[in-house]
């Protein structure tokens, strides 16, 4: 009888139930096809414009895996961010949260599980979209001659541009913990990851100061470079703004 | 289980204790005291927007109480260390992710609280969508939607059982059903908390009934006691001289009402007073019966002053 069972609720089992319940979702595993699909699709045209010897003209072999990489990275991005979205923000949208509340009181610990969640579905999925678009692009920059890279740099690139998205997500995910909707959270995190950037570069010549750096597409590549650059605190502000105003109205306010 | 029976050796007392909800100016929930014993079916009654879901929220920690406080077995629900184990609840049939199937949407309860799979097909069977398990929540109907929830809320085994509305949206043999399936689990010795805004729906269900009005309990009695103090019992009476009687039983402090087929209602002397009457004014009685006080009348006479406006009208 339950009354003697000695169960605890705890972030491992509360995991394996938010993973249990992102993968018996169709929405989840469009995104996590796209995650991956797109990419491949982006390398391949990528590959072929190598090709041509117009475009590789001075190119060194670095800069071709990076430029691959970071594409591969860039398509995968948009589909990991509504994945991230959608792990939160689906349950907000026709009240199921309130069953994982019922199941799981203590709200700050769910999303933890989210979070960690997050990450973990975004580094598998980046990793096989960089590594899946490096593979692709691989042989067409082999027959351009753009080979030599050293293996451990060209894992240093792939670590980089997972991380990269490992810390979209995130974002995204904080995102929709502070607006628990999931079309605002999908708007405001592609709007602050991919539009800023050029809206501030714009401002920049106005202000004649560097903004860009401000923006958290460009702060998350440089900590990514330089983890203990001028960038690491406009990265954790961008993350934590969000993610404490979240966590304040999800414990302060109704479910 | 329904197809397990067996009779818990440890039940959950809930106490609720003072709890207050406010939504601005408006008072929604007003120092609500109750207490929850084990093998007990406790209705929880009262009118629209008196109160009654709010309540249940508060009690499983999904809304925030302005005071009070709601304990089960000693310890607010938020810290209970397996809440599906001690609570099962079903408070909206439609919180469920509609693209989920109902299988999944049991498992990934069960797996929060280490609760084995197959005990989520085994519910499933029993709450009569093992056919259904499979199909997308999308493609339930509000009755199937509440047996899931129904399902849901029994994945622990949990001791105390808070179900709101869970009739709502089933067909006469989902309630038929339904009203079986509490009084089971109460005889296995949990606590029931179960609520509705209809008095027909609890009155064969209930030991217990708690009365909401306007946030406050109007009563929370058993359900003799609700009828014995708040159900006014009248006399039928029928004669050739409806005038002289009615006149007559006025003059000894009597309500009378004249229905349109003659007969009169008669509220204070019982059946014999009035034909004790009757018999030494001379008149004749054809009929003379005391009509029984239903535990509708009861509710109806507790929660008359005690209902929120709502807006609306007839239609013209």
């Amino acid at each position: 009888m339950s009354s003697t069972t000695t169960v605890r609720l705890s972030l491992s089992r509360l995991f394996s139930a938010e993973w249990l319940k992102l993968r018996t979702l169709r929405s989840s595993w469009v995104c996590a096809v796209a995650a991956v699909v797109l990419p491949i699709g982006g390398a391949l045209l990528l590959g072929l414009a190598h090709t041509d010897p117009d475009f590789v003209e001075g190119v060194t072999a670095r800069d071709a895996v990076s430029s691959v990489l970071s594409s591969s990275a860039a398509l995968s991005q948009i589909s990991i961010m509504a994945l991230a979205v959608l792990v939160l923000g689906s349950e907000y949208t026709g009240g199921a949260i309130r069953v994982t509340f019922v199941a799981a009181p203590r709200r700050l610990t769910v999303m933890a599980a989210k979070a960690l969640l997050v990450a973990a579905v975004a580094t598998v999925l980046a990793a096989l979209s960089v590594g899946l678009g490096y593979a692709t692009a691989l042989p067409f920059l082999t027959h351009a001659s753009l080979t030599g890279v050293p293996f451990g740099t060209v894992l240093g690139l792939i670590g980089a541009e997972i991380g990269y998205c490992v810390l979209v997500a995130l974002f995204a995910f904080a995102v929709t913990l502070a607006v628990r909707n999931t079309a605002a959270g999908i708007g405001l995190a592609l709007g602050a990851v991919l539009l800023l950037r050029v809206v501030l570069a714009v401002l920049d010549i106005w202000v004649g100061f560097d903004l860009t750096g401000l923006a958290f597409s460009v702060a998350a590549t440089r900590v990514l470079r330089d983890p203990l650059s001028v960038a690491l605190p406009v990265v954790l502000a961008w993350l934590a703004v969000p993610a404490v105003l979240g966590s304040l109205t999800l414990v302060r306010r109704d479910a | 289980m329904a197809g397990r029976p067996h009779v818990r050796s440890v039940g959950a007392v809930i106490e609720v204790e003072e709890l207050t909800k406010k939504y601005g100016a408006v008072t929604a929930v007003d120092s609500v005291s109750f207490r929850l014993e084990p093998g007990v079916v406790n209705g929880f009654i009262g009118p629209n927007g008196a109160g009654k879901s709010t309540t249940m929220r508060m009690m499983v920690g999904l809304d925030r109480p302005a005071s009070g406080r709601c304990l089960i077995d000693g310890r607010p629900y938020r810290d209970l260390d397996a809440p599906l184990r001690s609570v099962g609840a079903l408070l909206d049939a439609e919180a469920i992710h509609p693209g989920r199937s109902g299988r999944n949407h049991l498992r990934f309860l069960a797996r929060s609280h280490g609760i084995a799979g197959r005990r989520a097909d085994e519910l499933l069977e029993m709450v009569g969508l093992g056919d259904a398990a499979d199909r997308r929540v999308s493609g339930y109907s509000l009755g199937m939607r509440q047996r899931l929830g129904l399902a849901a809320a029994l994945l622990g085994d949990p001791a105390a059982l808070l179900l709101d509305e869970p009739a709502n949206g089933m067909d006469p043999d989902g309630i038929i059903w339904i009203r079986s399936l509490l009084r089971s689990l109460a005889r296995e010795g949990r606590a029931v908390l179960v609520s509705s805004h209809l008095m027909g729906e609890l009155a064969q269900t209930a030991d217990r009934l708690i009365v909401l009005g306007r946030g406050r309990v109007l009563a929370d009695a058993s359900v003799v006691d609700l009828l014995t103090r708040n159900a006014t019992r009248t006399v039928r009476t029928r004669t050739d001289q409806p005038d002289r009687l009615e006149k007559l039983l006025r003059e000894h402090d009597a309500a009378v009402a004249r229905r349109p087929d003659g007969t009169l209602e008669v509220i204070g002397p019982d059946s014999e007073e009035v034909a004790v009457l009757a018999h030494h004014a001379g008149i004749l009685l054809f009929e003379n019966v005391t009509v029984a006080a239903s535990l509708e009348d009861a509710y109806l006479a507790l929660t008359r002053d005690h209902a929120r406006p709502l807006t609306g009208g007839f239609p013209r």
